[in-house]
């Protein structure tokens, strides 16, 4: 059986090029399918979040076809989080393309856990964080987890670009973001090529969306991670998203199990996550499900869990027992958890 | 250490941000709704409809007659992917798809027997192009096409426009043979064109 990590991979690359060729196979047929900006078959479709919310407040207006298709977005958005990040935005194969892929920042994300005495510990906690929070204290949890995530959102870079892009529009009176959104410029360049080739229409788009695209993704690389307006208003909803995120088998971990410094994981995410940081669960709120980690992991022991899980880093199976019955010495009697 | 206080840090770095947004949104707002085109059937007034266009070209490809393309950069950086018509590939038939996959009812319902009540724009002569003014009776193509009886004969035998009957499909715009029969003398205009209710109202009142 192929892995995870591959497959995940594969289906990412399928997903995206049946995106394109529905916007293709949308402007041959007159089928009406449309864009990523907005999508669907007649009347029933899905819009751009961050568009829909844009042209309410630049037209001062409920509009209720709108407001039913933000609604359904929502919902997507609160069960997958960011996975249109990896799954359907073509700026990340652009950027791939060019090789333009942000650096990683060396260890800056596991900056405070360097020496091996704190490696041991953190893998002793990791170990033994399953046990230690009994259900009692699990809403409690909840608060903070919420708090830390409310402060993360707020620290974000990308919080602010979508703030300052809902004022602008606000005041410009239209979507100003759709005018330079990547997404919306990668389909504008597929259609604009398509009416050049089918309708003889020529215009300097053909030209200047690509040009505007480049500037935005190839010459800038950490559009995704600093600017995007997309991901920082999915960032709100990926917090609350719980479902297949990745997670750590402690037992197989050369981390958790052995203690050894490893950060493939955090060095192969492009959000620059950091699967063994004590706030792992907080900064999952931003996963784009891309499955990289799973696919780079040196011992394949990430997984993408469909389930939500109580901790990143898990003992599964056997490990599970062997792992408490060894937190508790000779007293095998205790039952784990 | 007031510098690396991060409230007032971010105080001032928000301000900043607001500041500069307000700034961007005031400084686009002049060019929104200046462009004069032709807009779908039934589109809200121009700065409504800039308001609600989140230019993601579904109208454009539904259009079954592929009259709808988007605008291109040249017609404004602002209007750029907004769907126009353009008679060059077809004509409108009022079938309503535009306005029934639009995600943000930037297009409304129009009738095309009650042009009135709204319209694309309406169609003008140009006698210096038209190949029934230059030479009697050559021509009366448009005036046989007309789908709104919208165009009939003079007592020369040239086509007049009822302005009260068209609703500015494009038809006659699209079978008007003048850009073909002109183009040995570097004509590219057709005899017949349709413009936008302002235009049309300008060229009145001139």
């Amino acid at each position: 059986m192929m892995k995870q990590g591959d497959r995940i991979t594969k289906a990412r690359v399928a997903t995206l090029a049946l995106v394109f060729a529905a916007v293709i196979a949308s402007l041959a047929f007159d089928t009406g399918i449309g864009t990523p900006s907005s999508f669907g078959i007649g009347q029933f479709f899905l819009l751009c979040p961050l568009g829909g919310i844009e042209a309410l407040l630049a037209s001062k207006a409920l509009v209720p076809v709108t407001l039913i298709s933000l609604a359904v977005v929502t919902a997507f958005a609160l069960l997958f989080g960011r996975a249109w990040c990896a799954w359907g935005c073509p700026a990340p194969v652009i950027r791939k393309f060019f090789r333009r892929d942000p650096k990683v920042e060396g260890a800056k994300g596991a900056g405070d856990c360097d020496d091996p005495s704190a490696l041991a510990e953190e893998a002793a906690r990791a170990t033994a964080a399953p046990a230690s929070f009994p259900h009692a204290c699990s809403a409690a949890r909840e608060v903070k987890g919420a708090a830390a995530s409310l402060r993360r959102i707020v620290r974000d870079k990308r919080t602010w670009a979508l703030g300052a892009v809902l004022v602008a529009t606000l005041v410009a009176g239209i979507p100003l973001f759709c005018l330079v959104c990547p997404i919306g410029l990668t389909f504008g360049t597929v259609g604009s090529l398509w009416h050049l080739v089918v309708d003889k229409q020529v215009t300097m788009s053909v030209v200047v969306f690509p040009a505007a695209l480049a500037v935005e993704l190839v010459l800038y690389r950490k559009w995704c991670m600093n600017l995007c307006p997309v991901a920082g208003l999915l960032n709100v909803f990926g917090h609350l998203a719980r479902l297949f995120r990745p997670r750590i088998d402690a037992s197989t971990c050369l981390r958790a199990s052995q203690g050894k410094p490893c950060e493939v994981c955090a060095s192969a995410c492009a959000e620059r996550i950091d699967l063994h940081a004590k706030d792992a669960a907080v900064q999952l709120g931003e996963c784009t499900r891309c499955g990289e980690c799973v696919k780079q992991c040196p011992t394949a022991s990430i997984r993408i869990a469909v389930k939500p899980a109580a901790s990143v880093v898990a003992q599964s199976g056997r490990a599970v027992q062997a792992a408490a019955s060894n937190d508790r010495g000779d007293d095998k009697s205790v039952a784990p958890g | 250490m007031p510098a690396s206080n991060p409230t007032r840090r971010t105080f001032v770095i928000g301000g900043a941000a607001l500041l500069a947004s307000v700034v961007v949104g005031a400084g686009a707002r002049p060019f929104v709704a200046e462009a004069d085109v032709l807009r779908p059937p039934g589109a809200l007034p121009e700065s409504e409809f800039m308001a609600r266009c989140i230019k993601c070209e579904r109208c454009v490809s539904v259009c079954p007659t592929d009259v709808l393309e988007p605008l291109g950069v040249e017609g404004g950086f602002m209007q750029a992917r907004t769907p126009v018509l353009g008679f060059a590939n077809g004509s409108c038939t009022f079938c309503d798809k535009c306005r029934e996959v639009c995600p943000t009812a930037a297009i409304g319902a129009v009738d095309p027997y009650a042009p009135e009540r709204g319209r694309i724009g309406a169609a003008i002569l140009h006698e210096d192009r038209c190949l029934a003014f230059l030479e009697t009776n050559s021509c009366g193509i448009c005036v046989d096409a007309c789908p709104y009886e919208a165009l009939s004969f003079d007592a020369g035998r040239r086509p007049v426009v009822d302005e009260a009957k068209c609703n500015g499909c494009g038809e006659c715009v699209r079978i008007c043979p003048a850009n073909v029969f002109t183009s040995f003398s570097g004509g590219k205009a057709r005899g017949i064109e349709v413009v936008t209710e302002k235009t049309f109202r300008a060229g009145e009142g001139a």
